[in-house]
């Protein structure tokens, strides 16, 4: 027997949330969501908690076990408690309890809504769109998306910034920016790459490695930076982006004090004067030039290359 | 032992003590190092953003430098670690795209065969050198300091593409701690991120990442805290005054590399490790650590 500790709130009688424990058999085999139900059938029915499918195809059941948040139902209880000694479940991090193991997924459908998650075609096409399978595939890292808000649970991002849309909201972005069908894909861009959106993703990674189905929000978010670079759009994040990426191709490495320079203007680098200050005292000073590296000639021959391609239409 | 030894950008800008207090503790611990001079930079992920074909070409560039050297790679980022290891199994995974990327090499007199591996130092460090070994060779002891771990979020996640640490419970960077002598401090953030990505876009959010994981390490007892990469290095470091100001709190934690930790802890001066460029003091550390011998010498009670 093992005792399995449980986030417990229900605000029409608590003030503060508090843990109950119970003493379970955890047999190989069985799941967080199993151990749940028998709570909830035989020890407790006050306890509550989403499910529905319980075949991690319907998104309901994301909670955090052990600090990590998965779906309960395709989360195994014997290799957590093996690894850790210990189990606790708790609501998903990132959005309010409504009670016990239940999030308010308001802010979460907020996000979703904002980044008008529905195809906008134009005019009506004259018979079937076939899509080529090259496009398809460009849709492969954010279409299984089940929305059941793992990822915004651990986004570190979303922790520091409420306001930020979060990775499920963007990579349903991407399925319409990268959907041949779309007509409003420009504007979408333009929409995105407003504060709070692609460039507030800090890339920690977190989305990808929780999400239950392999969903990679962050490389979506990634591959509209990029279209939205190519695109010309002006944002704080691409104008960073830009200034690393030139200095790089001007020597072969990163020159610190340029891309700071051009990235945050005269009066960005002012603001920094502070941190300046001290950085220069400390002899920290990053140098002013960077010297080129033996081979730079090879790598502006990659670089064009790399052009010829892509006007070639070789995209990602 | 012997690697390429790819530096990274701000490892020699900016944080040179990074570079610096690597080779000294490579020497030391007979960690062979041909220094990858000619390579470029990793992309760090902006060059991504800006065209991600062209940054894995240019690290291939790279890898095929280290193939020709017959050596896998050695980093000291957890940011160059992640963008290299990405492309290089991008690569290794998709053989049409590796002779398309070979197709472009060939310009330049080079090829990529995918046989080459990138590893950070940390792995290096617990793997091969071993913990045993490095048990053995501390010369100062550190037990008066807590160290705070701090891995960078691209040293752990994905977990799927590195096969190291366990991205939710890591302890790679404990058990170093632990064998160099000090004592390794738990808590969460030493997963999380630093925030440095976005410093430039949104301060405020990064620094309220900064200071939280910085709180959070000294509420749980640390006098110090180490980081595997250098760009954590430089919002935890260079970044902490305004940290402060953000949360309103002192927090007043010096940030170690990882090699200059283990250069202290076998012996290596903080002034040869160049321990006075960052700039939160790091004398409480110097002042908590004692060479053994010293530590040995009886004291004569009156």
């Amino acid at each position: 027997m093992t005792a399995i500790k449980v986030y417990r709130f229900d605000p029409d009688v608590d003030t503060e949330p508090h843990y109950d424990e119970w003493d379970l058999p955890v047999e190989p085999g069985r799941t967080v969501l199993d151990l749940l139900h028998e709570i909830h059938y035989f020890r407790d029915p006050t306890l509550s908690f989403r499910r529905s499918c319980r075949s991690a195809i319907c998104g309901s059941c994301a909670m955090s076990m052990n600090g990590r948040t998965g779906l309960s139902c395709n989360t195994q209880a014997k290799p957590l408690l093996d690894r850790d000694g210990y189990l606790v479940v708790e609501p998903m991090k990132n959005l309010p309890v409504l009670k016990d193991l239940v999030s308010d997924m308001e802010p979460f459908w907020k996000a979703v809504y904002d980044v008008e998650p529905y195809l906008q075609p134009g005019k009506a096409p004259k018979g079937p769109y076939i899509v080529p399978k090259k496009r398809m595939d460009l849709l492969k890292i954010a279409q299984d998306c089940i929305m059941c808000g793992s990822c915004l649970s651990e986004c570190t991002s979303r922790e520091a910034n409420p306001d930020y849309l979060g990775p499920a909201a963007l990579a349903k972005a991407y399925r319409f920016v990268a959907d041949d069908r779309d007509e409003a894909s420009l504007d979408r861009l333009r929409q995105y790459s407003e504060a709070n959106g692609i460039w507030d993703c800090d890339t920690c990674l977190y989305c990808n490695e929780v999400c239950p189905v392999h969903v990679k929000p962050m490389d979506a978010i990634m591959a509209m930076r990029e279209r939205s670079i190519e695109a010309g759009i002006v944002s704080q994040g691409a104008k960073h982006a830009i200034a690393f990426y030139e200095t790089v191709l001007r020597s072969g490495k990163l020159n610190e004090f340029a891309t700071a320079n051009k990235s945050l203007g005269l009066a960005g680098m002012a603001s920094q004067a502070s941190v300046a200050a001290r950085v220069i005292l400390r002899g920290k000073t990053p140098e002013l030039r960077k010297k080129k590296i033996k081979g730079i000639a090879d790598v502006q021959t990659l670089v064009e290359l790399n052009e010829r391609r892509k006007r070639k239409g070789a995209g990602r | 032992m012997k690697y390429a030894y790819f530096p990274g950008c701000v490892g020699q800008d900016s944080c040179s003590e990074l570079d610096t207090s690597t080779k000294l503790i490579a020497e030391e611990l007979g960690i062979e190092i041909v220094e990858l001079e000619d390579a470029t930079c990793c992309g760090a992920g902006f060059m991504q953003d800006v065209d991600y074909d062209l940054s894995r070409v240019l690290n291939a560039r790279t890898f095929a430098m280290a193939e020709k050297l017959g050596l896998d790679i050695l980093t000291v980022c957890s940011t160059c670690q992640f963008n290299m290891d990405r492309a290089n199994r991008e690569l290794k995974d998709d053989p049409e795209r590796l002779a398309e990327v070979n197709r472009m090499l060939a310009e330049i007199g080079l090829r990529y065969n995918g046989t080459v591996e990138i590893k950070h130092i940390l792995w290096v460090l617990v793997n091969e050198v071993g913990l045993g070994n490095l048990r053995r060779r501390v010369k100062v002891d550190l037990s008066e300091l807590n160290v705070a771990s701090f891995y960078g979020c691209q040293l752990i996640r994905p977990g799927y593409l590195h096969g190291y640490d366990d991205p939710d419970r890591p302890e790679y960077f404990e058990k170093l701690i632990d064998a160099l002598g000090a004592r390794p401090v738990d808590y969460e953030g030493r997963k999380k991120c630093c925030g440095f990505p976005i410093t430039f876009v949104n301060e405020d959010a990064s620094m309220r990442m900064n200071a939280k994981n910085m709180i959070e390490a000294k509420e749980h007892g640390a006098n110090v805290m180490a980081t595997s990469c250098p760009l954590c290095h430089i919002n935890l470091d260079m970044y902490q005054g305004r940290a402060e100001k953000a949360s309103g709190r002192r927090i007043e934690l010096p940030i170690l590399h990882l090699p200059q930790l283990v250069g202290l802890a076998i012996g290596i001066s903080p002034e040869r490790l160049r321990m006075k460029r960052h700039l939160v003091s790091t004398k409480p550390v110097v002042e908590r650590v004692k060479r053994k011998e010293e530590a040995a010498i009886p004291v004569r009670t009156t």
